[in-house]
């Protein structure tokens, strides 16, 4: 069944139209969602509230665009929100110790488990743009519109999370990693 | 007096000031700092954009949907339509996926199977036995090479534990060995992309790979993220 014929049942309340869609394309709206959220279990409920969202919204997408392109930037608004909720009501943990870094080409396979590793690492703000801007490959302006803040205040985010980043993926040896293993 | 990593990370995407370039031509140190930081930038824009929620995932959601009324009260059976019926195997993709990924461990395993046979001086049996009837849709193949990946992950346990054989093997040498495989099957991609068995090896590689990386982190007591 092709996806617009989907979206219309969905749009009823089709159990297993909903569930197509969700097989589809919950894989891309978990990734950026993980990755902003920084930690498994606020990404499972953000994920969550990104379908409820999106499925309450549904009656207005009208295939002017792709859908996956609406309900990705559903999923990344989700997340901003439930950033924003959740720094209302609790203080930001300090980030947890990682262990990484990387330089010869035989460590290249682990560099991408460092990498989100530090990533989860970064203070949040941080972890936003730097997500936002290197991995989903926004603008500052999108940046800025998104977080409400300034192209200025959106770049000069991004560099102290790439330093940081640099530095926490430099921290320990290669082989502290190959010890945990 | 060195540039800070800020600057640094400043000039992965912009350009120097002619104070800078100056450094930079000057420093070594500065240099290497900065193509290690345009290494992991770029190293960003590759980071998969599919990440499978956990299973738990859906039944969680189901629940909520239903209690916001976005989910109508379950049909009558059979009144769903066949196509719109998420599959058991998670669509046609994952069908084929999962064939290749059953093609490959059995093919891995008969490898495996014969080179032990060897070592113990015996030769006459492997894994992977009779499957019941031939499959006639792709369906059905699945399935069965699904069920004959279970009989072969179920022997190989056994035989592991019999012999002593660790679960696991080293698992950099596996994520090395399944990064050579990958880029042998990458490059035979881009001369013939059809190629079916190819595109199953690459699969089951990626697949693989993924799941050695999971490993690692998962032995290490750490989430995967």
């Amino acid at each position: 069944m092709d996806e617009s014929e989907l979206i219309e049942r969905a749009k009823r309340g089709d159990e297993a139209a909903i569930r197509a869609l969700y097989e589809r394309h919950s894989p891309r709206v978990y990734a950026v969602v993980r990755r902003l959220a920084g930690d498994d279990a606020l990404a499972e409920d953000w994920a969550q509230d990104a379908w409820v969202q999106a499925l309450r919204g549904l009656h207005r997408f009208r295939n002017e665009s792709r859908f996956s392109t609406w309900l990705y930037r559903i999923a990344v608004n989700s997340a901003l929100q439930g950033r924003r909720s959740r720094e209302r009501r609790t203080q930001l943990e300090d980030p947890l110790p990682v262990t990484v870094p990387a330089r010869s080409p035989a460590d290249r396979p682990l560099l991408r488990v460092r990498l989100e590793r530090a990533l989860d690492a970064l203070p949040e703000r941080m972890r936003q743009v730097l997500v936002l801007y290197d991995v989903e490959g926004y603008t500052h302006a999108e940046i800025a519109e998104a977080l409400g803040v300034t192209t200025g205040t959106s770049k000069s985010q991004l560099f102290k999370a790439r330093a940081k980043m640099r530095e926490l993926l430099a921290a320990s040896p290669v082989a502290a990693v190959l010890e945990e293993v | 007096m060195h540039l800070t990593l800020e600057t640094l990370a400043r000039l992965v995407d912009e350009e120097a000031t002619p104070a800078e370039a100056e450094h930079l031509r000057r420093c070594v140190s500065c240099r290497e700092e900065l193509e290690t930081l345009r290494d992991e930038v770029a190293a960003l824009a590759e980071l998969p954009r599919l990440v499978p929620p956990p299973p738990s995932a859906w039944p969680a959601l189901e629940k909520r949907l239903r209690a916001e009324g976005l989910i109508a009260p379950a049909p009558e059976a059979g009144r769903v339509p066949e196509a719109a019926r998420p599959s058991p195997w998670g669509g046609a993709r994952l069908l084929r996926l999962a064939a290749a990924i059953a093609l490959f461990l059995l093919g891995g395993g008969a490898g495996f199977a014969a080179h032990a046979a060897l070592d113990a001086g015996a030769a006459d049996s492997g894994p992977g036995g009779a499957i019941a009837s031939p499959a006639t849709t792709v369906e059905d193949a699945a399935r069965q090479l699904a069920e004959a990946e279970a009989v072969y992950r179920s022997a190989l346990a056994r035989y592991n534990e019999l012999a002593g054989v660790p679960i696991m093997g080293d698992p950099l040498t596996r994520l090395a060995t399944l990064e050579t495989i990958l880029l042998t099957t990458g490059e035979a991609l881009s001369a013939s992309p059809a190629d079916p068995v190819i595109n199953g090896y690459h699969l089951t590689a990626l697949a693989q790979r993924e799941a050695t990386m999971q490993q690692l982190v998962l032995a290490s007591d750490e989430k995967w993220y």
